[in-house]
């Protein structure tokens, strides 16, 4: 069974970059443009990778992730961020975020987080 | 009514004590600090005696106006009494002044004898007047209740009890502490309370009487004997009643004592300049009216109680007893008042120095004497009402005690102005005034009731003489009483010399207010005195809990160990004898440190000096604080600025911050994308083909945001100028319309201008502006609605500028943001939610080149809601640069 991603970004070209990148890897993949998408998509096809945007038109990445991970069998969630203080990424951890990657990211090491996080108990 | 009368007189009798136990509580809290002036203010109307309430109305009904000339007195006095009690009140603390006897006593040298003098006389003159208030309530109450009070001692007799019970008032508020010139928060609060009391007292009797007699049948009687109210008194007559009056309301020892002694901040005194006149007009709105209702309602009645009568014809017994009750609170809070202050002259010059000061300790036995003295002049004064037969109205008594205590005046305005007045001029010049008082205004009396027909007709005798003179017997007791007492003064004093201590206190009282002497007086002794034997002293007299506290105090304040200097200087020895004199007057002060130092005068050349020199250090003080104040200033401002310094750099490490982020954003796109066509030699052509193009694109994204960074820049360093030419700003529109009609067209969108045609042209930088309208333009085709997007740039001239507007059917922008929008990266106060808006730097861009035009730039929305962004460019038809 291939896993399920979901990437979330405003950015239409970091969005087809990734998806391009995951379908070729194997993955079944899942785009939302907002927060307010992302929850849907979260309830309605259970990723179990979410890569997140913070800084988005509605709901922002926080909001998101929070309410990720108060779910049962909540997804692993990593952050996507040009967010780039400390005080941003320590907050990401602290609403529950797995990972926190700063943009711009390569995507070799990307995948091969992504594979650790889901590989590892 | 003999019962009711007795019960409500004493309710208000235990409200006055309940008063006196509330105000000594709280009045020195801080909470009624910004009302003491008021308190003050009203403390001062003591000056209105049970002679208010009944005299003045009777002096109306028998001699027309010539009553206000009591209160007219004391107003015009005001202008001198201002410069006065600021004097006396910093002397009063210098000095350690508690009463015109202590005044005059400190002033010529410190003498025993001459505040013995003022002691005796002021009694003299005061008793009397008195025991005309235990009069006015033992024969108003009498008036009233009907009951027939025999003119000898009776327990019947309610002025009786009254009288005991302003002795325990009066020991029990106002002889709380040794120091004689300590205010007393229980006493000036009650006064001021009666004060207010016999004001509304007066004032509702009044309203309510004149309301009902409007409608009495007698009304028109009254009011044709009103309009031929005379003004005929004589001018002498006028003239000396408004002297003497002017000078009682400074030197009657109740006015000494609330004014000068009672007083705890000289902030008090101006405002009391306007209140206390204005008490004065209001209290005595009613005399005139009760005067005439009187002589038509009860022409039978003595016309000293004619407010009795006619407020209880008018409204019956309720109104007549709150007449009874204003009475009561004006005699009491003069008895009182009046009582302590000659209780204080009395005991510290007639009994401290035979019965304290020998005997140790002695703080406890100066106040049981002042109390003895207090208790002693009331009960003389009810003896003196019983047996002295008070023939006389209740007006022509209180004026005699005027003119007797007018007598001070020469002395007490030339101690406090005139360094050549001497203690003999002093002496005997306030005698000599003193016997003619007596010859003229006492010995007539007198003679009345010794049935001495034969002086009362001799050629000799006051009335005789005055009416040589052409004179009433007051006007002539005054003018002759006050004129010789004046002219010995003035000869006396030029005539003789003064002892050395006596010329240096001269200076001191003269110069009060040059010098600036408040708290501490400079040391005026060479000479030192062991330290334990001064200590000794004061604790003898002030007691040791009061004397550690000052010790300490000074020591504080002047830097002093007294282990290690066992010699009191002379600044200490002055400082000591201030505090002895607070309690036992400035005469006893001098002889008892005389007992422990070995001091020697300074000359009056030396004394000079020191006070030039504490005036020096107060200037230097006062320069020092402005000095400080400067610097704290100065602090405050360069704080201001360093704050504000770090708000810029905290906005520009925001700024950084959102660069940076705006920055990583296509450089993420761009960076995935190649290594997604790195990494996948065998890529399909057209995702090939895409991702080339997006990576295109976010390159010019990065281009144009690094651009749009580099412009604002210039903009906010101010390095950027503008080349102003001679522009049409609707060409620039049609332009920049023209050049997005292609991208229009491809999203659906109606795009169109609509120029004034009577736009006119103007200087402005062209390739600046048009980089404005493109901007706007190109944000208002992005927020144009997905279907059917509407998109209006419109130009209109206006009186003397331009208008632009551009105009988009989007959603709009809320109303909220309408400022901030053209902030850089606006978004910065919602930091994790995405800017509707380009880079986030095109508004700002915008707002600096319009504001840089000195033009300006908003949202609007109009009724429809659209959105419309607007900006104004002034019409130049010069280039402004170029002048």
């Amino acid at each position: 069974m291939s896993s399920k991603i979901l990437i979330v970004d405003d950015e239409i070209n970091i969005l087809m970059s990734l998806e391009y990148l995951f379908k070729r890897k194997g993955y079944e993949v899942f785009i939302a443009r907002n927060g307010t998408e992302a929850k849907a998509l979260v309830d309605s096809s259970s990723p179990d990778v979410v890569l997140l945007d913070i800084m988005m038109p509605d709901v922002d990445g926080y909001e998101v992730c929070e309410y990720i991970k108060a779910k049962e069998n909540a997804p692993k969630v990593i952050f996507l961020s040009a967010k780039s203080k400390k005080s941003d990424e320590e907050k990401g951890y602290e609403v529950g975020a797995d990972l926190y990657l700063h943009k711009p990211f390569s995507n070799k090491d990307l995948v091969q987080k992504i594979k650790e996080l889901t590989t590892s108990p | 009514m003999f019962y009711t009368l007795v019960i409500i007189g004493i309710l208000y009798l235990l409200l006055i004590f309940l008063a006196g136990w509330f105000f000594e509580r709280k009045l020195s809290a801080s909470a009624f600090k910004p009302w003491m002036p008021y308190v003050y203010a009203l403390a001062l109307a003591v000056y209105c005696t049970a002679w208010t309430f009944y005299g003045s109305i009777g002096r109306a009904a028998n001699s027309g106006l010539s009553f206000i000339l009591i209160y007219l007195g004391p107003t015009l006095a005001l202008f001198l009494w201002y410069p006065v009690s600021k004097k006396l009140f910093r002397l009063k603390n210098s000095q350690g002044i508690s009463s015109l006897a202590d005044f005059l006593a400190a002033r010529y040298g410190k003498s025993q004898s001459l505040g013995a003098l003022v002691a005796m006389l002021s009694l003299l003159g005061i008793l009397p007047y008195i025991s005309l208030q235990i009069k006015a309530i033992s024969e108003s109450f009498s008036f009233l209740a009907q009951a027939e009070i025999k003119s000898s001692l009776s327990t019947a007799d309610p002025a009786l009890y009254v009288s005991l019970l302003m002795i325990v008032f009066t020991i029990a508020f106002g002889t709380r502490y040794v120091q004689g010139n300590r205010p007393k928060a229980g006493l000036i609060g009650t006064i001021a309370f009666e004060s207010l009391f016999k004001l509304i007292a007066f004032v509702v009797v009044g309203i309510i009487a004149i309301k009902s007699f409007v409608k009495h049948p007698q009304f028109d009687q009254a009011w044709l004997n009103f309009q031929s109210l005379s003004l005929d008194a004589q001018g002498s007559e006028w003239m000396s009643t408004l002297l003497i009056s002017a000078f009682a309301f400074m030197l009657l020892p109740r006015q000494f004592q609330m004014g000068i002694v009672e007083n705890n901040s000289e902030k008090n005194i101006a405002k009391s300049l306007w209140l206390f006149p204005l008490y004065l007009l209001i209290i005595n709105l009613f005399v005139l009216p009760f005067a005439f209702m009187g002589q038509v309602l009860s022409p039978e009645v003595n016309s000293d109680f004619y407010l009795l009568s006619v407020s209880k014809i008018l409204s019956g017994d309720a109104l007549a007893t709150l007449a009874f009750l204003g009475g009561l609170s004006a005699s009491t809070s003069m008895i009182i008042v009046s009582t302590l202050a000659l209780g204080n002259m009395i005991s510290t010059y007639l009994l401290v120095p035979y019965f304290a000061v020998k005997n140790k300790p002695a703080t406890q036995r100066i106040i049981n004497l002042r109390r003895l003295a207090i208790a002693l002049i009331i009960i003389l004064a009810y003896l003196y009402y019983h047996f002295m037969a008070l023939s006389n109205s209740l007006v022509s008594i209180g004026l005699i005690s005027f003119v007797a205590m007018s007598q001070f005046a020469p002395a007490f305005l030339g101690g406090l102005y005139w360094r050549d007045a001497k203690r003999p001029a002093a002496y005997w010049s306030i005698t000599l005034g003193f016997i003619v008082w007596f010859y003229f205004l006492v010995m007539p009396n007198l003679a009345q009731i010794l049935d001495l027909n034969y002086w009362l007709n001799s050629s000799l005798s006051a009335s005789n003489i005055a009416a040589r003179m052409g004179l009433s017997t007051f006007s002539a007791a005054s003018f002759l009483s006050l004129g010789f007492n004046a002219i010995l003064f003035v000869f006396l004093s030029l005539r003789l010399n003064s002892s050395i201590e006596e010329q240096n206190q001269a200076l001191l009282f003269v110069e009060a207010d040059k010098f600036g002497i408040k708290e501490n007086s400079p040391s005026l002794y060479r000479g030192t005195a062991p330290f334990p034997n001064m200590k000794a002293l004061l604790v003898n007299f002030l007691g040791s809990h009061r004397t550690e506290e000052v010790l300490e105090r000074y020591a504080r304040l002047n830097n002093i160990n007294w282990l290690s200097s066992p010699l009191a200087d002379g600044r200490m020895i002055t400082y000591a004898e201030r505090l002895l004199s607070e309690t036992i007057g400035p005469a006893s002060a001098k002889i008892m440190i005389a007992s422990v130092v070995q001091k020697e005068e300074l000359s009056q050349r030396e004394v000079l000096d020191i006070l030039e020199e504490s005036k020096k250090v107060l200037l230097l003080n006062k320069e020092l604080s402005k000095r400080s104040d400067q610097l704290k200033k100065a602090t405050e401002k360069l704080q201001e600025a360093n704050d504000k310094l770090l708000e810029f750099a905290d906005l520009k490490d925001e700024f950084l911050y959102t660069v940076t982020h705006e920055l990583r954003t296509p450089l993420t796109a761009i960076r995935s994308q190649a290594e997604l066509l790195q990494d996948d030699p065998e890529m399909p052509e057209a995702d090939r083909q895409m991702f080339l193009d997006n990576i295109v694109a976010d390159c010019d994204r990065l281009t144009r945001l690094i651009s749009n960074v580099l412009d604002l820049e210039k903009f906010e360093s101010g390095n950027q100028k503008l080349s102003l030419t001679k522009v049409q700003v609707g060409d620039l529109i049609r332009n920049a319309v023209a050049n997005y009609q292609a991208m229009a067209l491809k999203q659906g969108i109606d795009l169109a201008c609509e120029i004034d045609d009577s736009l006119k042209a103007t200087y402005a930088d062209a390739d600046r502006i048009a980089q404005v309208i493109t901007n706007l333009l190109g944000n208002a085709l992005k927020f144009a609605a997905a279907d059917g997007g509407l998109v209006r740039a419109s130009a209109i001239q206006l009186e003397d500028s331009v208008k632009v507007s551009i105009l988009d059917n989007g959603n709009g922008i809320p109303a909220a943001d309408h400022e901030i929008i053209f902030d850089k990266f606006y978004q910065v106060r919602d930091q994790t939610r995405r800017k509707p808006l380009g880079s986030g730097l095109g508004l700002a861009i915008c707002k600096n080149i319009v504001q840089m035009h000195r033009g300006k730039i908003w949202v609007e929305s109009t009724a429809k809601g659209e959105t419309c962004l607007c900006f104004t460019l002034p019409q130049y038809t010069k280039n402004p640069l170029k002048s």
